[in-house]
C-alpha cells in the first residue's frame, strides 16, 4: 500500500475555500499534543486560548485593537503577494512609519499646535513606510536583488534605528532614563471610540483599508494588472505590462499601510514611541494574508483570529503559566499547515493498494 | 515467466491490444480499442490530439494499467505492470524528445542505459562489443562524440540505436521525426523500414504526417476521441481517407484564397541579436522586412533561435543589440506601441504564453483592451459588464467552447484556449501579426480555423511573420520562406517556388 499525491484534473475551488479551516483544525490538534507534552490539560488550555477571550468586553476590544495593525499590514501585503513581489519586511516598514509619525509628535510636544497634528502624523507614517518599502523594491527592479532578503534585513535596521532614537535624541528628559519618548499630547493621540475603552479610531481605518482593498483589486485597472502580473508573468510580458512599475507600486502601497499601522499603534494604544511597540505584527501579518486567501474580507477574518491568539497567549501565560512563546509556535505551525493544505487545491491524496501494479507517470 | 512455457519467439515481435479501456475518473480516454500489430510490420497509429494514442501506447508499455483489456505479446497474454516488465519482453519506446545525456558520449549513453551496468565498466571490452554491434546496424553514429556535439538527426538515430542495443524487438516511436529535417526523417525511417523488412523488428509509429505513413507504413490504425475509428492496409488508402476517418463528420473552416497586393514595409528587423537563458547567442544579427499583405514564414528545426526571436518580438526577452521598427518607428514591445501599431501575436502554448490560467475567459479576452473604453472609464475603473458582453460576442463568433464567460480559461481544451487568443488578437483591426507554432498540438478543426484567420488577416493587408516547425503549414500559408539555422537566416525563397529538399538541406545547416 502506498500514499501518492496525484494532480487533480482541475483546481478544486471547494478545497480552496476550506483549506484554511483544515489548517486551523490540524494546528489545534498539534497544539493539543504540545500542551500535553508541557503537562497541561489540552482542553483547558485551548479553552483559555480561544474561548475565554471571547467572553468579556475588555478582551473583545483588545482583540480588535490587536487585529487593527494585523489587518492593515496584511491588506498591503496581499497586493505584493498577488503581484508576485515578496515583501517580508512589513515589520520594518511598520517601525519606520511609527518613527516618521512620531517625529511630528515629538517636535510639537508642549506647543499649542492644533488638531491638524494627528492627520499629519498618519500621513507621515504612511509616507515613511512607503519610502522604506521602496528601498528593496528599487533594488529589485534596478539590480535584481532578491526582495525577500533585502526587505527582511531592513527590518533589523529599522529596529535599531528606533532604538537609537528613543535612547538618544528623542528620549524623554523626565523619563528616568527609560528608553522612551514623552507621552504624546492629546492632539497627537488617536482618539478612542468608546469612552474609557480601548477600541480606537484605527479600527475604523482598518475597515476602510479592507473596503478600499476589495475595490482596488476587483474594480480597477491597477487591480487587474496586479493580478495578471502575479498570476502569469510570461503572459504579462507578452501583453506589454510593466511589471517593474507594479512591483514598485505594490511595495509602496504595502509599506504605506504598514507605516500607517505603525504610527496608529504608537499614537493609539501605546501613547509614546518606545522599543518593542510590535510583538511581530509585520511577520504575523504574513500569516494573516495567506490564511485570508489574499482576499480582503478573508484577511479581516484571519486578522481577528490571529489577534485572538495574541490575547489568548497572554491569558494562558497568566492563568496556566504557559510560556508566551507558545503563541509564536502556534502561529508558525498555522502558517505551515495553511501552505501545506494549499497543495490540496491542485493535488489530492490517493491510496494505492498492490503498489507495483501501477507506476506513476499520469499526465 | 512460468517454467515449462515455451520462450517467446525470436526476431520481430507482434503485439495486440484487445478491448482496451482506460478511464481517468469520469473521463474515458480509451473506449474498447483494438490494435493488431503484425510481427515484422511497420504500423502507423494516427489520430488527433487527445484521440488516445499516447494513452494506448502507455498502457502497452506498462506506464498505465488499463481499466479493462489485455495486451498480447507474441500471441501470448501478458500482464505488463511497469515499463521494466515491458523492456524484459523486448518492447521499447522512443520519445518525441531526447532522453540522452548531452554531456556524455554516445558510447557512455548506450552502455549506461543497460539494466545490468557493472559497478566498474570495462570500457575497452564494451567498446569492442559496441563496435561489433554497430557493424551489424544500418545506422552509423560517432561513438566517441559527445551527444551535445551531434546533430538532431544523429541524436534521434542514437535513441533508436539505444533501443536496438538493449535488444528491443518491438519499437514504439512517438512522433520521431518532429525534430528532424525531411531529409533526416526519410533516412532514419528508411533504415528502420529495412530492418522491419528483414524481419528483425516490428514498429508502431505515432505520427500526424501522412507523407511518412504513405511512404513507410504497411498498416494503419486510426483513433478518434478514444475510440477505434478505422484500420487497414496503407496501400489501399489515400491521405484523404485517413484524414476523414480522423476528424469524423466535423465541418472544417474553409481557408480564403490568397488575394491582394503586397504593400509597404511594416515590420523591419535590423541586425537583431538576442541571447538565450544560458546567455549563449541564440539570434545572431538577423535582418528581415515584412510588408503589408504578405506572410513571411520562418522555417527551421526547433532550437535554432526561433523561440528567442519570437520572445523578443513579444516583449518577453530583451534584445542584445539591433532594432525593430514598425512602420518606421522604433519598437520596444510595450503596450502603447502594440496598440498604436495594431501589432498582435499568436504564440505557441497559448495557455502558458498569452493567458492567465486562473482568470476567466472574459478577462483573458479583454487582456489587451481592458484599460480602454468601453472596458474602462476614467482611467481607473473597470466596466465588468463590458467585459462580459464583448466576451459573449467573441465566444460565439470564434466558436469557443466554454461553459460560461466566467469559467477559468485553464479549464478549456488547447484548441479552445487558442481560439480565445485568436478572438483577442485577431478580433479587431490587425496591421502586424506574429504567429509562432500557432497550431502546435491542436485538432484539425482548430488548425483549419486558425489557418483561415491568418490568411484572412493577410488578405486584409496585415504583415504576417509566421514561425513554425511544421514545413507543410509554412508552405501552405507563406508568400516568402526564410530558413533559420543556428540563429541566422541562411536561405530565402518564394514559397511557390520552394524546393523541399533544398529547404531541408538549409535547415540541417548544409
Amino acid at each position: 500500500m502506498q500514499l501518492v499525491l496525484e494532480k487533480r484534473a482541475e483546481r478544486s475551488n471547494m478545497i480552496a475555500l476550506i483549506s484554511p479551516l483544515i489548517a486551523i483544525g490540524m494546528t489545534l490538534v498539534t497544539m493539543s499534543i504540545l500542551f500535553a507534552i508541557l503537562g497541561k490539560n489540552p482542553i483547558t488550555a485551548l479553552g483559555v486560548y480561544f474561548v475565554d477571550p471571547l467572553t468579556d468586553s475588555y478582551s473583545l476590544q483588545e482583540i480588535a485593537v490587536k487585529a487593527t495593525p494585523l489587518v492593515m499590514i496584511a491588506i498591503g501585503l496581499s497586493f505584493c503577494y498577488l503581484a508576485n513581489a515578496w515583501n517580508i519586511g512589513a515589520e520594518g516598514q511598520f517601525l519606520i512609519g511609527a518613527v516618521a509619525g512620531s517625529w511630528l509628535a515629538v517636535k510639537t510636544q508642549g506647543t499649542d499646535a492644533g488638531p491638524w497634528v494627528l492627520p499629519a502624523m498618519l500621513l507621515l507614517g504612511a509616507m515613511g513606510g512607503a519610502l522604506y518599502a521602496l528601498i528593496p523594491a528599487i533594488c529589485k527592479v534596478r539590480f535584481g536583488a532578491s526582495e525577500i532578503l533585502t526587505s527582511l534585513m531592513l527590518v533589523y535596521v529599522a529596529d535599531l534605528f528606533l532604538d537609537y532614537l528613543v535612547r538618544g535624541p528623542w528620549r524623554d528628559p523626565k523619563g528616568f532614563n527609560f528608553p522612551t519618548t514623552a507621552e504624546f499630547d492629546p492632539v497627537a493621540t488617536v482618539p478612542v471610540l468608546i469612552e474609557g475603552g480601548r477600541l480606537h479610531l484605527g479600527g475604523i481605518i482598518a475597515l476602510v483599508a479592507v473596503a478600499a482593498g476589495a475595490v482596488l483589486l476587483g474594480m480597477t485597472i491597477k487591480g487587474f494588472e496586479i493580478r495578471v502580473v502575479g498570476a502569469a508573468p510570461r503572459a504579462a510580458r507578452f501583453g506589454g505590462f510593466n511589471s517593474n512599475q507594479l512591483i514598485l507600486l505594490t511595495f509602496a502601497i504595502s509599506g504605506a499601510l504598514a507605516g500607517m499601522a505603525g504610527i496608529i499603534e504608537v499614537a493609539g494604544p501605546v501613547g509614546h514611541l518606545q522599543p518593542g511597540i510590535s510583538p511581530g505584527y509585520g511577520f504575523t501579518a504574513i500569516i494573516v494574508a495567506f490564511l485570508g486567501r489574499l482576499n480582503p474580507v478573508g484577511i479581516l477574518i484571519a486578522g481577528l483570529f490571529l489577534a485572538l491568539t495574541f490575547i489568548g497567549g497572554e491569558q494562558a501565560q497568566i492563568a496556566m503559566k504557559i510560556p508566551l512563546d507558545v503563541t509564536k509556535v502556534f502561529q508558525g505551525i498555522l502558517l505551515f499547515f495553511v501552505l501545506a493544505c494549499d497543495s490540496l487545491i491542485l493535488y489530492r491524496f490517493k491510496l494505492i493498494f498492490a503498489s507495483p501494479k501501477v507506476s506513476s507517470g499520469a499526465h | 515467466m512460468i517454467i515449462g512455457e515455451t520462450p517467446l519467439p525470436s526476431g520481430a515481435l507482434g503485439v495486440d491490444a484487445v478491448a482496451m479501456t482506460m478511464r481517468f475518473g469520469d473521463f474515458t480516454a480509451l473506449d474498447n480499442v483494438e490494435l493488431k500489430v503484425r510481427p515484422g510490420s511497420f504500423h502507423a497509429l494516427l489520430g488527433e490530439n487527445g484521440a488516445g494514442k499516447s494513452t494506448l501506447v502507455k498502457c502497452i508499455m506498462g506506464y498505465y494499467r488499463a481499466t479493462e483489456g489485455d495486451v498480447l505479446v507474441g500471441g501470448r497474454e501478458q500482464t505488463i505492470a511497469n515499463p521494466k516488465e515491458a523492456h524484459a519482453l523486448g518492447l521499447g519506446m522512443v520519445y518525441q524528445h531526447f532522453t540522452l545525456v548531452p554531456a556524455m558520449t554516445v558510447a557512455e549513453n548506450l552502455v549506461l542505459a543497460r539494466d545490468d551496468v557493472p559497478a566498474v565498466v570495462n570500457w575497452t571490452k564494451e567498446k569492442k562489443e559496441l563496435d561489433a554491434f554497430l557493424a551489424r546496424m544500418p545506422f552509423k553514429v560517432p561513438l566517441d562524440a559527445r551527444v551535445s556535439d551531434i546533430s538532431a538527426g544523429e541524436r534521434q538515430k542514437c535513441e533508436i540505436l539505444k533501443q536496438l542495443y538493449l535488444k528491443r524487438r518491438f519499437l514504439i516511436l512517438d512522433e520521431p521525426t518532429s525534430v528532424l529535417t525531411p531529409g533526416e526523417a526519410d533516412e532514419v525511417l528508411g533504415m528502420l523500414r529495412a530492418m522491419v523488412v528483414a524481419g528483425d523488428l516490428t514498429i508502431l509509429m505515432i505520427t500526424h504526417k501522412f507523407r511518412e505513413v504513405m511512404a513507410f507504413a504497411d498498416d494503419v490504425t486510426i483513433l478518434r476521441r478514444g475510440k477505434l475509428a478505422g484500420h487497414g492496409k496503407v496501400a489501399e488508402l489515400t491521405p484523404d481517407d485517413m484524414a476523414r476517418t480522423m476528424i469524423g463528420a466535423e465541418q472544417l473552416t474553409v481557408q480564403p484564397p490568397r488575394v491582394g497586393e503586397v504593400g509597404e514595409p511594416r515590420l523591419q528587423l535590423t541586425k537583431l541579436t538576442a541571447r538565450d537563458d544560458a546567455c549563449a547567442i541564440a539570434v545572431h544579427g538577423v535582418s528581415l522586412t515584412v510588408r503589408g499583405g504578405e506572410i513571411v514564414g520562418i522555417a527551421g528545426v526547433s532550437g535554432n533561435g526561433q523561440r528567442q526571436l519570437v520572445e523578443v518580438l513579444a516583449g518577453q526577452r530583451e534584445a542584445e543589440s539591433g532594432d525593430i521598427h514598425v512602420r518606421g518607428d522604433l519598437y520596444l514591445a510595450n503596450r502603447e506601441e502594440m496598440r498604436r501599431h495594431k501589432m498582435f501575436l499568436l504564440p505557441e502554448e497559448p495557455l502558458k504564453n498569452a493567458c492567465v490560467g486562473g482568470m476567466s475567459v472574459a478577462d483573458n479576452i479583454a487582456f489587451r483592451e481592458f484599460d480602454r473604453a468601453p472596458f474602462a472609464s476614467g482611467g481607473w475603473w473597470l466596466n465588468r459588464s463590458a467585459f462580459r458582453k464583448d466576451a459573449e460576442r467573441k465566444i460565439g463568433l470564434y466558436k469557443i467552447k466554454t461553459r460560461t464567460p466566467d469559467t477559468p480559461i485553464s479549464a478549456l481544451s488547447g484548441g479552445n484556449v487558442q481560439r480565445a487568443v485568436l478572438a483577442r488578437e485577431l478580433g479587431g483591426e490587425v496591421e502586424v501579426l506574429i504567429a509562432a507554432n500557432p497550431c502546435f498540438g491542436l485538432d484539425f478543426a482548430a488548425v483549419a480555423q486558425i489557418h483561415a484567420e491568418i490568411m484572412a488577416a493577410r488578405n486584409r493587408g496585415a504583415a504576417v511573420l509566421l514561425v513554425s516547425e511544421d514545413l507543410d503549414e509554412l508552405l501552405e500559408l507563406s508568400d516568402r520562406l526564410v530558413v533559420m539555422f543556428h540563429g541566422e537566416f541562411v536561405h530565402e525563397a518564394r514559397a511557390s517556388e520552394a524546393d523541399l529538399t533544398e529547404i531541408g538541406r538549409h535547415m540541417a545547416g548544409h
